[in-house]
């Protein structure tokens, strides 16, 4: 005999928040382990998980069909697939009608929208009893959907099963709708079952002794291998048959979601890259008015022909246009982050560390290599962002438009407090527990409870801390972004729901930025930053009881008794160096001039502090060892550091300088090092950096040596760019 | 917003002569505003109505408008003018906005509110109106009530502006404290290298940085200024309830000085929270708020994001967390 196959259409993932209670990859290595072909994914109302199904998918090798469970407002749920990327809008944009309706975390949608959106969507209706009612939902789904309607055959343990199996079927047949079978699978494996009955319980704000029958009836959810299934459903084979037949009907991937960023038009009859170089040439004119440097010069001509063969134009036009937006509207406003090491960002007013002065490396901010969307970000006058934002709403459209989300999952001490709740134990003592954890990053274990003298003989009081474990990492709801928005050129909500938010006027994507990333869609960053609210009060107060007018870029530079008081560590309330760790490093570092700044900021970072490169810096600054350079090129890199690579820039420079790495690999060891916790990727760049050093006639040690520093500080370094942009916010701000 | 919180910087900025104003009715704007001190241009900080806990920036402007022309002379006067609802003016009276213009103390302001509704009698507004002045609704015989210790009026003070600008709540328990030996902090950070002394202080800004391996850094702050302590992990997880449930330490330990930078690194810890509740002699907890900078309370940040490999599904179950010096 033939081993069976078989698909599961209907799984649940924990992104039907408080509903499942596995993740993705749990479900998907399972079916893997299982021999399942395909599964498809259909949280409720929702497509928030289906791109890491996605990505689950990819890397098991299973396939995903993508779908959803809609539960309509008259109670008949039913699955749907999209065929096609056209029918696959289509949900996208019925799912964001309902969200609109129903408001945040709501979905309100009746049977003709449905019939509305219908086309090329494949529907299993999820029956009660075989009675009226049932009748009614196979007729009109028959009408609605054709040859596209189907109904499940799931068994739900309870009595009269097989006779309930028997009556659908004899009633599917007598309405001509074919049936499918389906385990409405909660979770990848038995074990998951507590879980799965703690999370209904906190979903229904219970104890469980209280969850009598709104607890899932039966034991068996979780994915079951295809012989098993064709064991259950012996009677019914060509309803087992048909899940690989909805299975090859349902083509449709998301890989063919291909993005496009909205059409920058602002200057009439140019396109986007040509606008960008008027303005671009511009700006210049306008930053360096006694001529462009010739340094400057090259450097935008490097950073245009990059942009243009990568077509970033248009979101640089955008992030342009929003700025001066924020301009017009005096809000102040600075980008941030690794775009400051774009030339054409400072000439656009973007960002403000002056390329002339500082060696800027446009390869850490956007590589051919990397292929990956730039990312600029954008700080703003905190209390007055709302204002960008909706300006950002209003051009580009609310249905072009929409802030990405973030998925809020639980911690220990959320954790704790909910499952303790849900099993009974008084406030007062998850309380206690909960107060005993530190932050989000640790869990608490018997010996922690012990010490608190409680009885972990207790079985509620055990069954909490594992299960809080257990739960740690699990997606509670969804937020927003502090600030990421998507744009697109055609309509958003035919890639990807849009729902409402708390906030008045804002809407949100169903999916996260990493969701994003892996999608490869751009974002733009409208970031809230607290001292910029605080500068422009006091530039009002100045200007109003001093009469001084002054703005970011006027403020005096290099002003002598603004550094006398850094360098007392008298710095409470000024940006980035009131903290504790800097205001100690300020004693050692004893800022004099901008870029000491610049260092301070960066210095007091894991990264350094990790790669020992802070006191080998400090030794050298205070004279207490030599400052030597094996050659002269590594002297042009590090000479105003001391030798010592403090920031990335620093560290991708010396790759190149001294190992021959072009600027994109330069990049790729950046990235590696930062990553390579994870992907254990660094070992062959090691080779290559060690080997091309020694080449270059770099002594083994001295090789080795700088590994250890880039390695140190590949992750939690600061790039020098972003350094100086947060040291010109710390000045100002002092 | 930033790593401190509004009592620090208003203390820091008095410790650097700048001489800051109380919320007042009469002068306070939303915002905090400069005002003049005589005539040599210099000025003074006046602590805005956004810092009164739950008052409504519409309510705050509906009283910043209705005293433009004339100021308020009384609570009657400012509940009519103003029609905001008695209970943002009962928040008011709590943040002690009635003492520096209006000359009522927070009980008494509290007891005229008792007195008022949301909206005023309509007889009695036809009244006001007609007579160009304010119409009193009830007359009470004039009572006094027993001021609140001073103790009280800083836990008040700290409860509803988040700061005080009387005396710091450690300075009612300094005799005791010197009774136990314990000094301040200001002394603490002056003894030389190697002294073993016990110094106590509001905890202000607990730390772990994923670079020091487990080791806290703890900021406490009395009357005479902040001290920085250190407490090693062995230390930490000994008094691991005491540093992440109080808000009042004690911290016996040893000066270590390095340079200009001094720390109490901690050998015990004492929970005084008890004695910090009993400032206002009631039961109930201080209300100490807590800043960003508090990583005991806010979390920490984590696994920094841009380490993480992009596209590569991050903070799923199986990302290795920081976990810090689990006791094993």
């Amino acid at each position: 005999m033939t081993t069976p196959r078989y698909a599961e259409l209907q799984v649940t993932s924990h992104f039907s928040f408080l509903r499942g209670a596995s993740s993705c990859d749990d479900l998907f290595a399972q079916a893997a382990a299982l021999g399942i072909e395909a599964l498809a994914v259909v949280d409720r109302n929702s497509l928030a998980g289906i791109v890491r199904a996605h990505q689950a998918a990819k890397d098991t090798g299973i396939r995903l069909i993508v779908g959803c469970r809609l539960d309509l407002v008259d109670g008949m749920s039913l699955l749907v697939y999209p065929t096609d990327r056209a029918a696959y809008s289509r949900l996208c944009r019925l799912l964001t009608l309902g969200k609109k309706r129903g408001g945040k975390a709501q979905c309100r949608l009746e049977w003709d929208d449905l019939a509305d959106y219908a086309e090329g969507l494949i529907a299993v209706l999820v029956p009660g009893r075989a009675d009226d009612t049932c009748a009614l939902q196979l007729r009109r789904l028959r009408e609605t959907f054709g040859d596209r309607a189907y109904l499940a055959l799931t068994l739900r343990r309870r009595p009269n099963d097989q006779v309930r199996l028997h009556q659908l079927s004899n009633l599917a047949t007598q309405m001509r709708v074919p049936t499918v079978v389906t385990n409405d699978v909660l979770f990848h494996e038995p074990g998951q079952r507590i879980l799965q009955d703690v999370v209904t319980a906190i979903r229904h704000n219970i104890t469980i002794d209280e969850l009598g029958f709104r607890r899932e009836r039966h034991a068996d959810r979780y994915l079951k291998p295809p012989e098993e299934m064709a064991r259950l459903f012996s009677r019914y084979p060509e309803a087992l048959a048909r899940t690989l037949e909805i299975a090859r009907q349902c083509r449709f991937s998301l890989d063919e979601l291909a993005y496009q960023y909205p059409e920058e038009k602002m200057l009439p009859g140019l396109t986007a890259q040509q606008a960008l170089r008027q303005l671009t040439w511009e700006g210049a004119a306008r930053r360096y008015p006694e001529g462009v440097p010739d340094k400057v010069v090259a450097l935008i001509e490097h950073e245009l022909r990059l942009i243009e063969i990568l077509q970033y134009a248009p979101y640089f036009l955008t992030v342009n246009a929003i700025v001066q937006f924020a301009r017009s509207k005096d809000i102040l406003c600075q980008g941030r982050g690794s775009a400051a090491n774009s030339a054409v960002c400072y000439v656009l007013g973007i960002t403000s560390i002056d390329p002339e002065r500082n060696n800027l490396l446009f390869e850490r901010f956007v590589s051919q290599e990397r292929n990956e969307p730039p990312d600029i970000d954008v700080d703003f006058e905190h209390e007055r962002r709302e204002i960008v934002m909706q300006w950002v709403y209003e051009t580009y459209g609310r249905d072009h438009s929409a802030l990405c989300s973030t998925v809020v999952r639980y911690h220990t001490k959320g954790g704790v407090r909910d499952i303790g709740k849900a099993l009974g134990l008084p406030e007062d003592l998850t309380k206690l527990l909960s107060s005993q954890v530190w932050g989000h990053e640790e869990g608490i274990d018997e010996k922690r409870a012990q010490d608190l003298n409680l009885n972990l003989a207790d079985r509620r009081l055990r069954l909490t801390l594992e299960l809080a474990q257990q739960l740690e990492g699990t997606p509670r709801h969804l937020s927003q972004h502090p600030g990421g928005f998507v744009l697109t050129n055609d309509r958003l909500d035919d890639l990807v729901p849009i729902e409402p938010a708390r906030m008045v006027d804002r809407q949100v994507i169903e999916w996260d930025k990493d969701d994003i990333d892996i999608l490869k869609f751009m974002k733009v960053d409208v970031l809230a930053l607290g001292m910029l609210t605080c500068m422009k009060r006091s530039f009002d107060l100045l200007a109003e009881h001093k009469g001084m007018t002054l703005d970011l870029a006027t403020i005096p530079a290099e002003d002598p008794a603004t550094y006398t008081m850094i360098r007392k560590a008298d710095t409470i309330g000024v940006f980035q160096i009131e903290s504790r760790a800097q205001m100690s490093m300020l004693h050692r570092i004893k800022p004099r001039t901008f870029y000491d700044l610049v260092v301070e900021v960066a210095i007091v970072r894991p990264g350094p502090i990790q790669g020992d490169m802070v006191h080998p810096y400090l030794r050298r600054r205070e004279g207490k060892e030599p400052v030597e350079f094996p050659t002269p090129e590594l002297e042009r890199v590090l000479g105003k550091t001391l030798g010592v690579p403090l920031f990335q820039e620093q560290a991708m420079q010396v790759a190149m300088v001294c190992a021959g790495f072009s600027a994109g690999e330069a990049d790729q060891l950046r990235r590696a090092m930062a990553t390579f916790k994870h992907t254990g990727g660094v070992s062959k760049f090691r080779d290559k950096l060690i080997g091309g050093m020694i080449a270059n006639g770099y002594t083994p040690e001295f090789a080795a040596t700088t590994f250890k520093q880039l390695e140190g500080f590949g992750s939690y370094g600061f790039p020098e760019s972003h350094a100086a942009s947060f040291a010109l916010v710390a000045y100002a701000s002092s | 917003m930033g790593f401190y919180l509004p009592a620090q910087i208003v203390r820091d900025a008095q410790v650097h002569g700048v001489e800051i104003r109380p919320v007042c009715v009469n002068t306070s704007r939303w915002d905090c505003t400069l005002e003049p001190i005589g005539e040599d241009g210099r000025f003074a900080v006046r602590v805005g109505l956004r810092l009164v806990k739950g008052l409504a920036n519409a309510d705050a402007a509906a009283i910043v408008a209705a005293r433009a022309n004339e100021a308020f002379a009384s609570i009657d006067d400012l509940w009519q003018r103003a029609g905001v609802p008695a209970a943002s003016l009962v928040q008011l009276a709590e943040a002690d906005a009635f003492r520096s213009d209006l000359g009522l103390a927070r009980r008494e302001a509290l007891w005229a509110l008792k007195g008022l509704r949301d909206e005023p009698l309509p007889l009695f507004a036809a009244a006001s109106a007609r007579e160009q002045q304010t119409v009193s609704e009830i007359h009470e015989p004039a009572l006094t009530l027993r001021p609140m210790t001073a103790g009280r009026e800083v836990v008040e003070d700290y409860g509803h502006v988040g700061l005080t600008l009387r005396n710091h709540p450690l300075s009612f328990l300094r005799a005791d404290l010197a009774r136990r030996r314990i000094v301040t902090c200001r002394d603490a950070m002056q003894a030389r290298d190697g002294r073993w002394l016990e110094a106590a202080g509001l905890v202000l800004v607990r730390q772990r940085p994923g670079s020091a391996k487990g080791v806290m850094f703890l900021t406490m702050e009395d009357e005479t200024g902040a001290a920085n302590v250190v407490v090693w992990v062995k230390v930490f997880e000994k008094f691991r309830r005491v540093l992440l449930s109080s808000s009042m330490l004690a911290v016996r330990g040893k000066i270590q000085r390095e340079g200009e930078v001094v720390h109490l690194v901690a050998h015990s810890l004492t929970d005084l929270s008890g004695e910090l509740a009993s400032v206002g002699n009631r039961e109930t907890p201080f209300p100490l708020p807590h800043g960003r900078g508090d990583e005991a309370h806010h979390g920490g940040p984590g696994l920094d994001p841009r380490s993480m490999p992009k596209g590569l599904r991050p903070r799923t179950s199986s990302i290795p967390r920081c976990r810090l010096s689990r006791s094993r």
